[in-house]
């Protein structure tokens, strides 16, 4: 009897924390449905020159990596931009020698990026901006079809938020009513609508971007080379002061690089016609950015913390 | 005008102006000393050492006066349980958060030191006691946390509001008390609780480069102070009454960073000033009802609390919309033989803290107190000595939230206080994240879409006191 308090109180904390273990509860909340990926992705014949040589046909990705110091704020910082393109190549006619090809090259902007600059602040590039930039129709001239045969293309002008009126060395516009601004965005404010952060500022812009692109031949179905770029651009307004700040732009070529890569899965080059409709599109380019990336297909560099001091 | 009605004067006079500031600690939640902790906390009619201090500043005058130190301990088996993640709810980067969304467990033993004072002054009916905790952590130990999305930017976890970090305080309290008649006492104490002012002026050379900062940092250290009362009334020899008030206290840290960017002086917005505004370890107003049945061998005590908990502020000093609520304590005290006491307790404290189905995560449960003790007199250096031991059984009882999903989520924005989409809807693609991926509910919340709470917590105390 004498244990029978003991036993009882024992008895009572047991059961107080039997009753108070907690239990990993279920999700009640279902999963959200996600769309179907198909993967349709992998190269068929990657890094390999084909024995029957470059075909100046089919569809291709035009990858460019530009780089640059930037100074802003009293500071420089690399900055990196990446352009995705989509390209129809087709011939346009002989050269001097058989081998020699003129190469018509249709270019439509599928997407541009930028790395992150001041303060960490990323400028994104909304993908309203290429849907409504015009197609380009850019010439090139290969010199050979063999591995190290070089390649050669007109300079290619893209304007965002004016018209094709304006001259290749006309200044740029400053004020949002000048005729040559357009909405290009169609987002109700002139020029084009860029986004600084998470949605930390918008900046409304023109620009003038130049490129020059020349390289040789690698495969069949790759074509690299170096790049050579001018940007000149104007902000018309911003939501925020300090994202109105100028800044200024010095080009580092040795960063800067261009890729030619045919991606209708012909000729040895990617497949990135995931639907297999027998055309490739901007959007099959842009959701097969990250497995060209991790493939090795495209290369993109990291800011440099260093490179611009 | 009589002891009586100076004493009921001075007493009312106090609790007009008891400041309006706003800490939980050990005492609120486990006791104040291990003879309360053996007796369940319910002393507000038997308080006689210095923990009346704590529980009752009339019960100061009821005992000889003494010195005492006690350690005391909990043992934490406490859990947090988070239901897992559904698909297709995450914000962009979810997966690069700095820590990755985790249950909450065992958050390590509180340990600390407590010293009691109750000193004669003048007469036997006016004494002057303290009563101070001093936790293992170290003084104004604090630890900020945010009660909903934003926390998964830090440690990314869940925790019990009304426990951890809030036993982690330190306790500063001393009362006066007067012995107005046999029958009559009346006490009035003051509570105090460290804050801060803080000035952080932080220049950025390298706008670049936010890794490089000059930084000055200006600290005021203060003290915020709270006022309680009490009284004990004991009309017969085997029956006693107690009254007892306390208002609330909080440690707060108020102040701004202001943050400049090299070449951006003199343009907006810069430099940008950022409110800092702490507050934890909050104790509600509170006012406590005891009895206390007294006999040559037994004292049996009832005691009952209404706890303000409406009033209680998140550690951003927001309203945490808590209903008010309150607790029951019963204990037992009983002489084996002289100088040899055993005691026993139980409590109930049910949760002031509604269901978090929405926004928040303020974790919380019911809460069923168990407690055993004991007291031993003895003589030392021709001094007489007292020891007691005090042990407790908190168990949480186990709480399982489900957050609701609102139809129409609203963006997250300060009133927002249902489950809140952190990413608005986008009209057009983006790099990061197409328009698709931006409909409905985006939250990294950690409490999204539940979790359950539950366990129990082991504690010990130890008072060795000096009776003279």
């Amino acid at each position: 009897m004498a244990r029978s308090p003991a036993l009882g109180l024992c008895a009572v904390l047991s059961g107080a924390v039997l009753a108070c273990e907690a239990e990993r509860p279920s999700s009640l909340v279902a999963d959200r449905d996600a769309e179907a990926v198909t993967d349709a992705l992998a190269p068929t014949a990657d890094g390999a020159l084909e024995t029957e040589g470059f075909r100046p046909d089919g569809q291709w990705l035009l990858f460019m990596q530009d780089r640059y110091c930037l100074y802003a704020a009293g500071q420089s910082t690399d900055f990196l931009v990446w352009v995705w393109y989509l390209v129809d190549l087709s011939p346009l006619g002989p050269g001097a020698s058989p081998d020699q090809l003129y190469l018509r090259q249709r270019m439509k902007m599928c997407a541009e990026e930028q790395s992150p600059v001041v303060g960490g602040l990323q400028t994104f590039v909304p993908a309203a901006i290429p849907a409504n930039l015009p197609e380009r129709i850019v010439d090139a001239f290969a010199l050979g079809r063999a591995r190290g045969d070089a390649w050669l293309s007109q300079e290619l002008v893209e304007l965002w938020g004016l018209n094709d009126d304006i001259g290749v060395d006309e200044p740029l516009p400053e004020s949002p009513d000048d005729p040559h601004v357009v909405d290009q965005d169609g987002d109700g404010e002139p020029g084009v609508t860029l986004t600084v952060g998470n949605n930390f500022c918008d900046v409304h812009i023109v620009q003038r971007t130049r490129y020059r692109l020349s390289g040789e031949l690698v495969s069949g179905h790759r074509i690299e080379g170096t790049l050579w770029s001018e940007v000149d651009k104007n902000i018309l307004s911003a939501t925020l002061p300090f994202c109105a700040a100028s800044n200024q732009l010095e080009p580092r070529p040795d960063g800067s690089r261009a890729v030619l890569q045919r991606v209708d899965g012909k000729n040895g080059g990617v497949n990135l016609d995931t639907n297999s409709d027998g055309e490739v599109d901007c959007a099959e380019i842009l959701a097969g950015r990250e497995r060209l990336v991790a493939d090795g297909v495209v290369t993109q560099d990291r800011p440099d913390a260093v490179r611009c001091r | 005008m009589n002891k009586t009605t100076l004493a009921l004067s001075l007493l009312w006079t106090t609790l007009l102006l008891s400041p309006s500031v706003a800490t939980a600690n050990v005492y609120e939640v486990f006791g104040a000393g291990a003879r309360a902790q053996g007796m369940g906390g319910a002393l507000t009619a038997a308080a006689t050492d210095a923990s009346a201090v704590w529980h009752n500043p009339a019960g100061l005058t009821l005992s000889k006066p003494s010195l005492s130190v006690g350690f005391g301990g909990a043992f934490d088996r406490t859990a947090i349980l988070l239901a897992p993640r559904p698909a297709g709810y995450d914000p962009p980067a979810y997966s690069t958060r700095l820590s990755p969304r985790s249950d909450s467990r065992d958050q390590g033993p509180i340990l600390g030191v407590s010293l009691g004072l109750n000193l004669r002054l003048l007469a036997d009916d006016l004494r002057f006691g303290a009563m101070v905790y001093l936790p293992s952590e170290g003084l104004a130990h604090t630890q900020g946390y945010f009660a909903n999305e934003r926390q998964q930017y830090f440690d990314n976890r869940l925790r019990f509001e009304r426990l951890e970090e809030r036993l982690r305080a330190e306790v500063l309290a001393a009362a006066l008390s007067y012995r107005a008649a046999d029958w009559l006492s009346f006490g009035v104490g003051l509570m105090a609780q460290s804050s801060a002012k803080n000035l952080t002026r932080v220049y950025t050379p390298n706008a670049a480069d936010p890794s490089q900062v000059d930084m000055t940092i200006a600290l005021e250290q203060a003290f915020e102070t709270a006022l309680s009362a009490g009284a004990q009334v004991q009309p017969w020899r085997f029956l006693r009454f107690g009254l007892a008030l306390r208002d609330e206290l909080s440690f707060d840290v108020r102040g701004r960073s202001e943050v400049q960017i090299a070449g951006q002086e003199g343009v907006e917005p810069y430099p940008v000033v950022q409110p800092i505004a702490l507050t934890e370890h909050v104790t509600v107003p509170r006012i406590h009802l005891g009895t206390a049945l007294l006999t040559d061998k037994w004292t049996v005590t009832l005691d009952g609390s209404y706890d303000l908990w409406s009033r209680y502020r998140d550690a951003q000093a927001n309203l945490a919309n808590f209903n008010d609520g309150y607790t029951v304590s019963t204990g037992f005290e009983y002489t084996v033989r002289p100088g040899t006491r055993v005691r026993g307790g139980a409590g109930w404290h049910p949760s002031p803290v509604p269901d978090q189905t929405g926004r928040t995560n303020f974790v919380d449960n019911d809460r069923v107190v168990v407690s055993v003790g004991s007291g031993n007199s003895f003589r030392l250096f021709e001094q007489d000595f007292e020891i007691d031991l005090g042990l407790q059984v908190h168990a949480l009882l186990a709480r399982s939230v489900t957050k609701q999903l609102p139809a129409k989520p609203a963006v997250c924005t300060t009133n927002t206080t249902q489950l809140c989409d952190e990413l608005a809807d986008a009209r057009v693609d983006t790099p990061l994240f197409s328009a698709a991926e931006t409909r409905g509910l985006q939250t990294g919340n950690p409490g999204f879409p539940g979790y359950s709470s539950g366990g129990y917590m082991l504690v010990a105390g130890t008072d060795v006191r000096w009776v003279f």
